[in-house]
């Protein structure tokens, strides 16, 4: 028997079955057809890769994949806009589920719901993705790519790129974007001033913020904030104790506020 | 001054992230391997650089964390579900078997005792289940000839953990051929003639042991025969491809059969064997250290 041959029993069948049913719930017609490709391709994946470097999480994800890749073939592809994707995988997920299936805010609720989640978030999770569905409506959130995907795949592997460049963002997307950021302190400032001041330095802000945090702050930041990890569940994901996330976390804050500042941007922190 | 939250400020400094990583774009099987920590230094750095600024590779990184929470989950469900049915069995124990006032109470601290112990034991249980469910590879059967060998002559009076040895064997012989029976192991004679010199019973309890002590042990013994079956079918493969959490797997569980055979003084000779045991990662050591194992036991 093949090493790999662990993952073709009925208790990893289920898994799969569960994730194809998860991603083709409003297309169960295309589900079997679905399941079956991906299971092959996964099956081939495995037989190419080495025992040693495989772990279970690997192997699930990569079948998730597949099943999105043969989604993709049926319906094309959309991509969220580049500030969407500055506010997190949990944006990005919800624009594309708008984009792809234009559901609404409590489908898609009860959608992720079904996946495990982030614990510490402040309002309730329905009316975080309603919060989310709601700004996203008001503005384009997603590329309109798919059709034109299919067309010239290999063009458009970085067709997002030729749309809205990540280091080039248009004012008024950055302006929409710090609305976002900046809208639940909208009552203690003047935010469109602050903005304005912001898109003005954003560059040399740019380049000075790369210097002061490190990769690993940043993973940290977006688990934490945009993701809304509480700090037991980021020490998990990043491998280091609670303490020391803790400390990185007020660290990563203090460079953000000190380079800030820096810039004429005297910013207190509330102590939330 | 301005005062925002946290949250805000935090996400301000993300939004301003230009970075662009350098590098070979990760494929999703090397963000796995970055994320348990198995890249060299510099491939680590170009991986975590492009999670960070890169949202395809991020959200692989992602789902690879929400598969990892799933797989937790469902493995914690499954514990769960032991322990309930241990419950359970407690309550109808409780009510069929005791009587009232100092007799129950005197019960319930015994059935404490024994639960504290059971308790430890399903978690081991359940990675053994797991490992046979998953086992595959085709073992040399000469292999299992080490029982054939390095037997010296030893006269001395047989100990209370020497007259419990068989439930060990049991174990061994157990393992074996509940894997022949899945099809996992060839059916043939000669593992047949293996599989049948193992003990199908276990021994009788010695006299020093009362009848719930030995039946505990008994029980952990057979256990632990079971896994030592497992390690030994490994060591058995010609061409045995151990993941890298085989070897700090296996010495963990044998910490903690170790942590619980030292909760009884008779079986002081495998405790100590099993301190003797020296954490390997090769192959070679550590199916040495299976074998003299097997062979002590087997004595």
């Amino acid at each position: 028997m093949a090493w790999y041959d662990q993952y073709f029993t009925p208790a990893w069948e289920r898994r799969f079955r569960y994730q194809s049913r998860k991603v083709y719930a409003n297309y169960l017609n295309l589900e079997e057809d679905a399941f079956q490709n991906s299971w092959l391709a996964l099956f081939e994946n495995l037989q190419k890769s080495k025992q040693s470097e495989m772990s279970d999480a690997y192997v699930l994800t990569a079948f998730k994949n597949l099943l999105r890749d043969e989604y993709r073939q049926h319906f094309g592809r959309c991509r969220p806009r580049t500030w969407v994707k500055k506010l997190g995988v949990f944006w990005e997920r919800i624009a594309v589920m708008l984009c792809q299936e234009n559901l609404p805010a409590q489908a898609i609720a009860q959608k992720i719901s079904a996946d495990p989640l982030p614990a510490n978030s402040d309002t309730s999770h329905s009316e975080q993705v309603a919060f989310i569905v709601s700004q996203l409506k008001s503005k384009a959130y997603c590329s309109t790519l798919g059709r034109l995907e299919e067309q010239f795949p290999e063009d458009m592997e970085y067709g997002d790129d030729h749309d809205s460049p990540d280091n080039n963002l248009p004012e008024n997307e950055l302006a929409f974007l710090l609305q976002i950021i900046l809208n639940e302190d909208a009552a203690e400032l003047n935010q469109s001033a602050l903005s304005e001041h912001i898109i003005q330095q954003w560059q040399l802000l740019s380049e000075s913020l790369d210097k002061a945090i490190t990769n690993d702050d940043r993973l940290l930041l977006i688990l934490i904030f945009a993701e809304g990890y509480s700090v037991a569940s980021a020490s998990r994901a990043l491998n280091k104790p609670t303490h020391k996330i803790r400390y990185q976390l007020s660290q990563a804050l203090s460079s953000i506020q000190s380079v800030l500042k820096q810039h004429d941007i005297d910013l207190s922190v509330l102590n939330d | 001054m301005t005062i925002i939250s946290k949250k805000s400020l935090a996400l301000l400094g993300l939004a301003l992230d230009e970075k662009k990583p350098s590098g070979n774009k990760p494929s999703l099987l090397e963000i796995d391997l970055w994320r348990r920590g198995k890249l060299n230094k510099k491939r680590s750095a170009e991986v975590q650089a492009f999670v960070t600024h890169d949202s395809e590779c991020y959200q692989l990184w992602m789902d690879l964390l929400e598969s990892e929470q799933l797989l937790a989950a469902e493995k914690a469900k499954n514990h769960i579900s032991l322990s309930q049915r241990l419950k359970s069995w407690l309550p109808e124990f409780n009510a069929n078997g005791m009587g009232g006032g100092l007799a129950f109470a005197t019960a319930s601290v015994l059935i404490a005792v024994v639960t504290l112990k059971t308790v430890m034991q399903p978690d081991l249980l359940t990675q053994i289940d797991g490992d046979y469910a998953q086992f595959t590879g085709e073992p040399a059967l000469e292999s299992w000839y080490y029982r054939m060998n390095d037997k010296s002559l030893d006269f001395s009076l047989p100990s209370t953990y020497d007259l419990l040895k068989p439930a060990i064997l049991k174990g061994l012989g157990e393992g074996l051929r509940q894997l022949q029976q899945a099809g996992k192991l060839a059916n043939n004679t000669q593992w047949q003639q293996v599989i049948s010199a193992y003990p199908s019973d276990f021994p009788d309890c010695p006299q020093d042991l009362s009848a719930e002590v030995c039946q505990q042990q008994q029980v952990l013994l057979q256990t632990f025969g079971r896994n030592m079956a497992l390690l030994q079918l490994s060591c058995a493969q010609t061409d045995l491809q151990a993941s890298a959490e085989f070897y700090p797997k296996q010495a963990q569980r044998l910490a903690e059969f170790k942590q619980q055979f030292s909760a009884y003084e008779n079986l002081a000779p495998l405790t100590e064997q099993l301190n003797n045991w020296q954490p390997a990662e090769d192959k070679v050591v550590f199916c040495q250290q299976v074998k003299q194992l097997l062979n002590s036991i087997d004595h």
